[in-house]
């Protein structure tokens, strides 16, 4: 059982005592946290800490050699490979640092994607990816390709992808790792925006204190540990759920 | 030079694994090459041993009968083509007191009068059936003849000697003037249809060689990316890249001779035109040999080189794919041209010379061929902007869209089947043109009597009596004939109309009055079918020239050898040789329509199965260049079953749309071909079954190259992929 936040709502992941090994490395050492619905929890960490196989994980992507995920009700290990793949399909989005948009389809095509793949009609999923792009600004790049596009717009169009689903959770990986300050806050701004609108919950992962910044809160890892949290609890309260935990304090940037 | 080097040799296990997979296909496409070359040289030595042995019934290289002076020493010679059972027999009969007579390309001494030398098939067919039906038509068998005396190792050839009397009482023999020319003059259809050959299968290997140089050149992207990060210019990656690219070359090409080598045996089985090859054939010499290897050595670093120079993305990262040029509309023109070279051909029908026009037709078909593979990146490019707004679901959207981004690539991966499908259309459809004889026999004749087919003629053109009735005394007396009857020409001034006595006549079931001595028959006694007597009557004092003897059969195989061995061995063959009716109508005149049939059975084979290698290693490498996009649609929670399905619709919607066109310009070709083959006298028909079973050979090697390339890339979609990435 999972504890409600100070607002009475439930945790929509819930990760406890992860443990990944990758050969003689151990890349994820007892990782416990909970990520709420329209909360942007950043995960800051030196390069080589775990925080890229840390998302991997809450993605399901990755299986832990120990310990739990879930998503909403559902726990990741019990499920199987197929069923993992349609959870991050129907209820997933991510954005990436570069190379995400698929280099042979226009901006529009690009974000009908994941509608098509989840059983959308065509006509349908052209019409909620136009209204998706213009939400992010960049509705007049639809029939550009993502050669034709800036780093900043590229990066509009990703995030279109990844909300167009309405997925009620974010996975960002140094979205903003390639870009330029300016087109980095408009970015950032855009994704934390609209994720907080639509109450997507976002785990943003980076290593820019700025992009941080965005977040209601940041942990950071290190050595496959969370060495420090900043801004509200990593997990309830609950000892029976302990695991490793970290204090918190009010990030001067926000308030929830 | 030296940074290259360095690099080269500082190769990781990975790289040498994969440089080894680029030498093993290197080694498949020149050990196809090697046995390509050395069928195509086989070809040419077949059809100067043909002319060998052919020369000797030609009134141009041998004497004329009254130029044959006895006692002189001359060497007589006399060529018939027999048969046995529906095989032909090249039959050369000689006398020679020097005993050596330079009948062929290699010494053959000839045994005594009496004696005979067989080819090996021939020997070996005589060993099967019973010596009264053929071997003892030719004499004692004395010997067998060498491979270098013979066109295949399947012709059947005997060579008869006789003293000098027995030649000239038994034979209208020719005097054998000089020895074999040694010249390439065999029909323009063989060597037409060689090199057509050649190329069917020449196109798909030169492809794949350069679809496999290029293997290295996806895999190494990452390290140029960071080569020209660091200062290296275009030059240096392009000399990297052929240094890379020499020690597979080498490997390959030394393996693949070996392979040649070793595999000639086995290929030298197969029948191509009329018959399998000899071994020796079809090796290339040393010195040849060499010269090939030397120059896909040296072609293959430079396809690796200019395609690195010509691909260099400069600081690009792996994973960024820079979009191919739009494909011209002009890149239809040499297709155009050649489809409008084949009426413009037939126009011309009159004007051109034999030569020229197979000259024509052949460049209008390389035209074509060529056209094909330089329109296909266009054609995907229209196809694919036409499919864009049809399509539906994810898997085709992402397919198309990669269909209108890169065509050129999408293409190259199925150019090979592509052109296949043409070579083998264009065979299948010329193969329709053959015609069974017993139909035609049908269609000329009203009827097709069994009993006509077992009817052993015998001409007779010196119209001697005696002969004649010699004839008639020997073929009565072979078990299986049932009746045997004469057929005489009135010498009356007018000639052509038949005559047989009145006993024969009965014999026929005809019903001649008891005053009838003689009957006059309609013509087509002769042609075997149909026959009643004439009205007119025949005056028995106008003389009667013996003109045919029918031996009627009990129309056994075995009966109708039996009597052609009788006068063959009685000496009783003189100026002709004995025949069954279909033999002699429709035996040879069809010959090299069927020709083609092989010929497309074989191309459709090797050139599919080459074809297949080079489809999934396109694929691969399509599937490696984007191994990053795959793995982020993973990570986005698709399926490794869409991923696989965006990889079939890739190949298959060029494929499929170019099949067709390939398959309707084959056709097309194929009716050209024919108009051109038989003068503009035979029409083709709707391809048989053997076409659909060819489409369906070709279809699995399709499937099985998806397949190969789908399992060998399920590394770039698995979880464990994503976390490299």
């Amino acid at each position: 059982m999972s504890t409600p936040d100070a607002q009475g709502t439930q945790p929509l992941i819930r990760a406890r005592d992860l443990v990944l090994n990758f050969g003689q490395t151990q890349a994820l050492r007892g990782i416990s946290l909970d990520v709420y619905p329209g909360e942007v929890l950043a995960v800051m960490g030196p390069s080589g800490s775990g925080k890229s196989t840390l998302l991997h994980t809450l993605a399901g992507v990755l299986v832990p050699d120990s310990g739990t995920v879930r998503i909403g009700t559902r726990v990741l290990g019990e499920l199987d490979q197929a069923t993992r793949d349609d959870l991050r399909l129907r209820e997933c989005g991510f954005v990436f640092q570069s190379g995400q948009l698929l280099p042979d389809l226009g901006a529009l095509d690009n974000v009908t994607i994941p509608l098509l793949l989840a059983g959308v009609r065509r006509r349908e999923a052209i019409d909620r990816g136009r209204a998706e792009l213009d939400r992010l600004g960049v509705g007049q790049y639809g029939a550009r390709y993502p050669a034709e596009l800036s780093g900043g717009q590229a990066q509009r169009v990703a995030i279109a992808r990844a909300l167009v689903t309405r997925p009620r959770v974010l996975f960002a990986d140094e979205p903003t790792g390639a870009l330029d300050s300016l087109s980095a806050e408009t970015t950032m701004v855009a994704l934390t925006d609209l994720a907080r609108a639509d109450g997507t919950a976002v785990v943003l992962v980076t290593h820019d204190a700025r992009t941080a910044a965005y977040a209601d809160r940041e942990i950071i890892v290190r050595d496959g540990r969370i060495s420090a949290g900043i801004g509200v609890p990593l997990v309830d309260e609950n000892p029976a759920d302990a695991g490793t935990t970290a204090g918190f304090s009010a990030h001067p940037g926000f308030s929830r | 030079m030296r940074l290259s080097l360095a690099l080269v040799l500082t190769q990781d296990r990975r790289s040498r694994v994969r440089i080894l997979g680029i030498a093993a296909g290197i080694a498949i496409g020149v050990m196809l090459l090697l046995l390509l070359w050395g069928g195509y040289r086989g070809l040419e030595s077949r059809s100067e041993r043909w002319d060998a042995i052919s020369r000797i019934e030609m009134s141009s290289l041998t004497g004329t009968l009254e130029e044959v002076e006895p006692g002189t020493g001359q060497t007589l010679v006399a060529g018939n083509i027999d048969r046995h059972r529906e095989a032909d027999i090249q039959r050369i009969d000689v006398s020679s007191p020097e005993g050596a007579p330079p009948l062929f390309h290699v010494p053959v001494t000839l045994p005594q009068p009496g004696e005979f030398l067989a080819s090996p098939a021939l020997a070996k067919r005589i060993a099967e059936y019973s010596p009264l039906e053929l071997g003892v038509r030719f004499g004692t068998l004395a010997g067998t003849l060498p491979d270098g005396a013979l066109p295949t190792p399947d012709a059947l050839v005997a060579v008869v000697a006789h003293n000098e009397t027995d030649m000239l009482m038994r034979f209208s023999p020719r005097v054998l003037i000089g020895g074999p020319s040694g010249e390439f003059g065999g029909m323009p259809v063989y060597s037409f249809v060689a090199v057509l050959g050649a190329l069917a299968v020449a196109a798909p290997v030169l492809l794949l060689i350069a679809i496999v140089a290029d293997l290295g050149q996806a895999s190494r992207r990452e390290r140029t990316a960071t080569l020209r990060l660091l200062g290296a210019s275009r030059g240096t990656v392009a000399h990297l890249a052929a240094l890379e690219m020499i020690p597979a070359a080498l490997v390959g090409v030394l393996l693949g001779a070996a392979g040649a080598w070793l595999t000639a045996p086995l290929f030298s089985l197969v029948p191509v035109i009329d018959g399998t090859f000899f071994t020796s054939d079809i090796r290339v010499p040393l010195a040849q040999q060499i010269v090939v290897l030397a120059l896909v050595a040296a072609l293959v670093p430079l396809i690796a080189a200019l395609r690195a120079h010509r691909t260099d993305r400069g600081v690009l990262p792996s994973g960024a794919v820079l979009p191919e040029p739009v494909p011209s509309f002009w890149r239809l023109v040499p297709l155009v041209l050649g489809l409008l070279g084949i009426p413009a051909i037939l126009m011309m029908n009159s004007i051109l010379s034999s030569i020229t026009y197979w000259l024509a037709m052949f460049i209008v078909l390389t035209l074509i061929c060529a056209g094909l593979i330089i329109a296909g990146p266009y054609l995907t490019y229209v196809l694919g902007r036409v499919l864009r707004r049809g399509v539906t679901s994810a898997a085709n959207v992402i397919a198309v869209g990669r269909t209108v981004r890169v065509p050129r690539a999408t293409f190259r991966a199925v150019s090979g089947l592509v052109i296949a499908l043409f070579l083998v259309s264009m065979f299948q459809i010329a193969m329709t043109a053959r015609v069974d004889p017993r139909a035609e026999m049908r269609e000329v004749y009203g009827a097709d009597s069994p009993v006509w087919a077992g009817v052993v003629q015998l001409e007779n053109h010196s119209g001697d009596a005696t002969l004649a009735e010699r004839r008639r005394e020997v073929m009565s007396e072979v078990s299986g004939v049932k009746f045997v009857v004469d057929v005489y020409d009135l010498d009356d001034g007018f000639g052509g109309q038949p005559v047989v006595s009145a006993a024969d006549a009965r014999l026929l079931g005809l019903n001649p009055k008891p005053a009838q001595e003689f009957v006059m028959l309609n013509p087509t006694i002769t042609a075997g079918v149909a026959i009643h007597a004439e009205d007119t009557p025949v005056d028995p004092n106008v003389p009667r020239i013996p003109r045919n003897s029918l031996a009627f059969t009990d129309g056994s195989a075995e009966a109708i050898e039996r009597t052609r061995t009788a006068v063959w061995a009685l000496g009783l063959t003189a100026d002709a040789v004995p025949y069954v009716l279909t033999e002699r109508e429709y035996g040879d005149q069809l010959g090299y329509f069927a020709r083609f049939s092989t010929l497309a059975s074989i191309g459709a084979i090797v050139a599919g199965g080459i074809s297949m290698l080079a489809l999934a290693v396109a694929t691969i490498i399509g599937v490696l260049d984007r191994r990053e996009v795959f793995t982020r649609l993973r990570l986005m929670g698709v399926r490794a079953g869409t991923l696989r399905r965006i990889i079939l619709a890739e190949n298959v919607i060029p494929l499929i749309a170019m099949s067709l066109l390939a398959a309707l310009v084959g056709m097309f070709a194929g009716w050209a071909v024919i108009r051109v083959f038989s003068g503009g006298n035979r029409q083709v028909g709707l391809p048989g079954e053997e076409y659909a079973i060819t489409l369906l050979v070709l279809a699995s090697f399709a499937a099985l190259a998806l397949g190969l390339a789908l399992f060998s890339v399920r590394g770039a979609t698995t979880n464990a992929r994503l976390r490299e990435e």
